[in-house]
C-alpha cells in the first residue's frame, strides 16, 4: 500500500513537471507578452523594457524556465504581473478557500441527491420515477453551465425574488445559486452512473443469494447490491472533487463568488504568467492527489483491486 | 410424510417478444427426510421450478399454483415479510456458481454470520463462534483464516463449501441445491457431493438436488424427477429410474450418459433435435418432435399421468393399455 503511493505520487510529480514544462512553453509561444508595446499603447517603450527587465522577461527563455523552477521548489509561485505586489502564493491561498467550500457543498450535494435519484430510478425500472429521473439525467447532462446559470438567475432572482447580485461568504443563501448551478451536472451524472450499476448489481447471483438468506429487501439493496454498484461513482469522485474545489470559471464569475476559477480564464488574457502557472501547478497536483485518493478508496471498498498492480 | 406439496405450479416470464412458459401446471411433493433429484436438460425450467417455490424470481415472472405447503404452512398465502423470515431458517439453498453467488465486497464472515442474525437474532461474537463451527463442519481448513478472507480469496470448492454451511447455519428443513457441483472440476465435485451426503445424514433435513447429471444422482438420491419442456414426465424411486424407466425421455437421458468403464471406444448417443420453444411449447407432450416412438395423438394432446404403483408416474401415451408396447431400446 505505502509503496503504491510513493509510486503514484512520483508518477504525479513527473507529470507535473511535463505539465508545468508544456504550459511555460506555450504561454511564451504566444504572440505578445504582458508588456509587449502592442498591447500596452499609452506607455511609453522604455518603462515597459524597464518593467519586462524587472520581471526578468528580457533574459533567455531557457534561463526565465530555470528561474521558475528554481522559486518553485522554494514554495514561491512568483508575483503576479496583474496584481503588483501580490504573489501568486498569496492569490491562491485568499481565493481557493472560497472556490472550496463553494465546490465541497457541492460535491456533497451531488452525491446526496445523485445517487439516491439513481436507486431510486433502478428500483422503479421502466416505471414513471424511473423515466423522469433519465429525463432528468439527459438535461443535465446536456444542457451547458452558463445557460443552466442565467436559467436560474433569472427563476431566483426575478420569480422568487431572492438576492442575488452580490455573493456574501457568511451568508448561506448565497451559496444556493452557485452550490445549484455547480452540482446540475455531477447530479445528472452520478443519478445515472448509479441507476445502471444498481441494476447490473441487483441482476448478479450474489443479490439472489442474499434474498434467499432471507435479508431483508432494504438490505439487499442498501447493503449488497449499493456496495457494489458504487465503484464506478468512485471513480468518478476523484476528477469531480478536483473540479469543483478549485472553482468554476463560469459560475463563480456569474454568481459573482470570489473564488479562484475566474483566474482560470483571466490570467491567459492578462497574459499574468506566474499566475497561469501558478494556477497550473496548484490544479494539476490537486487533480493527481484526488485521483489518488479516490483509487485508494476504491481498494478500501473492492478487495478484489490490488494496488500494487 | 411430505415436507413440501406443490400442486399444479405455473411459471411464466414476460420477456419483449412475448411470454416464455418455463413451468406448466406441474405436482410433486418432498419428502421428510428424503434425497430428491430433479433431472432435465436446460430450459427444462427444473431450477424455475424451485425458484418459483422459493419466490426468488425477477419481478418478470408470474407465479401460480393452486397450493405450495411447505411444513404445514401455506406459502401461496404468505406476505414477501413471512416468506423472508422462511427463506435461510426453514429452506436454504445453493446456487450453481459459487464465484458469483457470494458478494464480492463482503468477507465470508459478514456473510456466513448474516442469517444467522437475521434468523436466530445473535449477536456478532456468537455468530462468529457459529460461523467458525460451521466452517468446521463443511471441512474448511483454517476457518480463523478463511473469516477474514473474501470469496475472490478462496478455491472454487471453498467457495461452494462457504456457500452450503450458510445455507445450513440455521438448520433448514430442506435444502435446495441448485447444480451445486456443475461449476466445479470433477474430483471437487465429488469432494462436494460426499459432504452434501454427509450433512444430510447428520441433519436429517431433506435435500433437493436439482442438476442435468445422472450421475450425480444416481449414487445420492431416493427419488427422481425428470422434467422436460416445463413439465414432469416421469418421476419415481432411483431404481425405477435407473432400471425400469418407462418414458422415452428418460430413456434418452440414461443411453446419452457416457460410459468410460466399457473400455472399447463409443459414440456418445445424444438425443436428437432441440428442446421445445417455451415461447411457443407444442400443444401435445412436448417431447413428440424428439420422440422415436411418437404417434399422432403425442402431437395434440398432452399425455395424462399414469401412476405404475408405488409413487412410479409416466406422462407418456404409451402407457396408454391400446398404445403400441415399446421394449426400451
Amino acid at each position: 500500500m505505502l509503496k503504491y503511493i510513493l509510486k503514484r505520487i512520483l508518477a504525479g510529480v513527473i507529470s507535473l513537471v511535463v505539465l508545468i514544462t508544456i504550459a511555460f512553453f506555450m504561454m511564451h509561444a504566444m504572440p505578445g507578452g504582458p508588456f509587449s508595446p502592442d498591447e500596452q499603447k499609452n506607455v511609453p517603450e522604455v518603462i515597459l523594457n524597464r518593467l519586462a527587465e524587472s520581471y526578468g522577461l528580457n533574459k533567455p527563455l531557457w534561463d526565465q524556465y530555470i528561474d521558475y523552477w528554481n522559486n518553485l521548489l522554494h514554495g514561491d509561485l512568483g508575483i503576479s504581473f496583474k496584481y503588483p505586489g501580490v504573489s501568486v502564493n498569496d492569490k491562491i491561498a485568499y481565493h481557493f478557500p472560497i472556490s472550496a467550500l463553494v465546490g465541497g457543498i457541492a460535491v456533497v450535494f451531488s452525491l446526496l441527491v445523485g445517487i439516491p435519484l439513481g436507486i431510486v430510478a433502478a428500483l422503479n425500472r421502466k416505471k414513471p420515477a424511473d423515466y423522469g429521473v433519465l429525463a432528468f439525467a439527459t438535461v443535465g447532462i446536456s444542457v451547458p453551465t452558463f445557460i443552466l446559470a442565467v436559467l436560474l438567475l433569472l427563476l431566483f432572482g426575478e420569480v422568487f425574488r431572492m438576492p442575488i447580485a452580490v455573493f456574501h461568504s457568511e451568508q448561506v443563501l448565497s451559496y444556493v445559486l452557485p452550490v445549484l448551478c455547480l452540482s446540475f451536472h455531477p447530479i445528472a451524472y452520478i443519478a445515472r452512473q448509479t441507476r445502471s450499476s444498481m441494476l447490473e448489481a441487483l441482476e448478479n447471483d450474489y443479490v439472489r443469494t442474499a434474498r434467499a438468506k432471507g435479508v431483508s429487501e432494504l438490505m439487499v439493496v442498501s447493503k449488497h447490491a449499493l456496495k457494489n454498484a458504487m465503484t464506478p461513482v468512485i471513480t468518478y469522485l476523484g476528477p469531480l472533487v478536483a473540479g469543483l474545489l478549485t472553482g468554476s470559471f463560469v459560475v463563480e464569475s456569474v454568481f459573482s463568488v470570489g473564488g479562484i476559477g475566474k483566474y482560470f480564464v483571466s490570467s491567459v488574457s492578462d497574459r499574468d504568467y506566474t499566475m497561469i502557472l501558478g494556477i497550473v501547478v496548484f490544479y494539476g497536483a490537486f487533480v493527481v492527489v484526488c485521483n489518488l485518493i479516490s483509487d485508494i478508496l476504491l481498494a478500501i471498498i473492492d478487495p478484489r483491486v490490488k494496488l500494487d498492480k | 410424510m411430505a415436507l413440501l406439496e406443490v400442486q399444479n405450479l405455473t411459471t411464466t416470464f414476460r420477456i419483449g417478444v412475448g411470454t416464455v412458459q418455463a413451468v406448466r401446471g406441474i405436482s410433486f411433493h418432498v419428502n421428510e427426510g428424503e434425497f430428491l433429484g430433479i433431472v432435465g436438460e436446460s430450459g427444462s425450467g427444473k431450477s424455475v421450478t424451485m425458484l418459483s417455490v422459493m419466490h426468488l424470481l425477477p419481478d418478470y415472472a408470474t407465479i401460480t399454483a393452486d397450493s405450495i405447503l411447505f411444513d404445514g404452512v401455506e406459502m401461496t398465502e404468505l406476505g414477501a415479510k413471512e416468506l423472508r423470515a422462511m427463506h435461510g431458517r426453514d429452506i436454504g439453498m445453493v446456487f450453481q456458481d459459487p464465484m458469483t453467488s457470494l458478494n464480492p465486497l463482503f468477507t465470508v464472515e459478514q456473510q456466513l454470520t448474516e442469517p444467522l442474525k437475521i434468523h436466530l437474532g445473535m449477536k456478532k461474537k456468537e455468530a462468529r463462534e457459529k460461523a467458525l463451527e460451521l466452517l468446521n463442519e463443511v471441512g474448511i481448513p483454517a476457518p480463523e483464516e478463511r473469516l477474514r478472507q473474501y470469496p475472490h480469496e478462496l478455491s472454487g470448492g471453498m467457495r461452494q463449501r462457504v456457500m452450503i454451511a450458510m445455507a445450513l447455519s440455521c438448520a433448514p428443513k430442506m435444502l435446495i441445491a441448485d447444480e451445486p457441483t456443475t461449476a466445479l472440476d470433477v474430483t471437487i465435485q465429488a469432494q462436494i457431493l460426499e459432504l452434501l451426503e454427509a450433512l444430510k445424514q447428520k441433519s436429517g433435513a431433506s435435500v433437493v438436488m436439482i442438476t442435468h447429471d445422472l450421475g450425480v444422482i444416481a449414487s445420492m438420491c431416493s427419488r427422481i424427477i425428470v422434467m422436460y419442456g416445463g413439465t414432469i414426465c416421469e418421476e419415481g424411486s432411483a431404481t425405477d429410474i435407473f432400471y425400469d424407466p418407462r418414458h422415452p425421455y428418460t430413456w434418452g437421458l440414461l443411453r446419452s450418459v457416457p460410459k468410460i468403464s466399457t473400455g472399447e471406444h463409443r459414440k456418445l448417443i445424444p438425443i436428437p433435435g432441440t428442446p421445445p420453444d417455451m415461447l411457443r411449447p407444442p400443444e401435445g407432450c412436448p417431447f413428440a418432435p424428439r420422440c422415436r416412438h411418437c404417434m399422432r395423438i403425442c402431437r395434440t394432446v398432452p399425455p395424462p399421468q399414469t401412476d405404475l404403483g408405488d409413487g412410479h408416474r409416466v406422462a407418456c401415451h404409451l402407457m396408454h393399455p391400446c398404445a403400441p408396447k415399446i421394449d426400451r431400446e
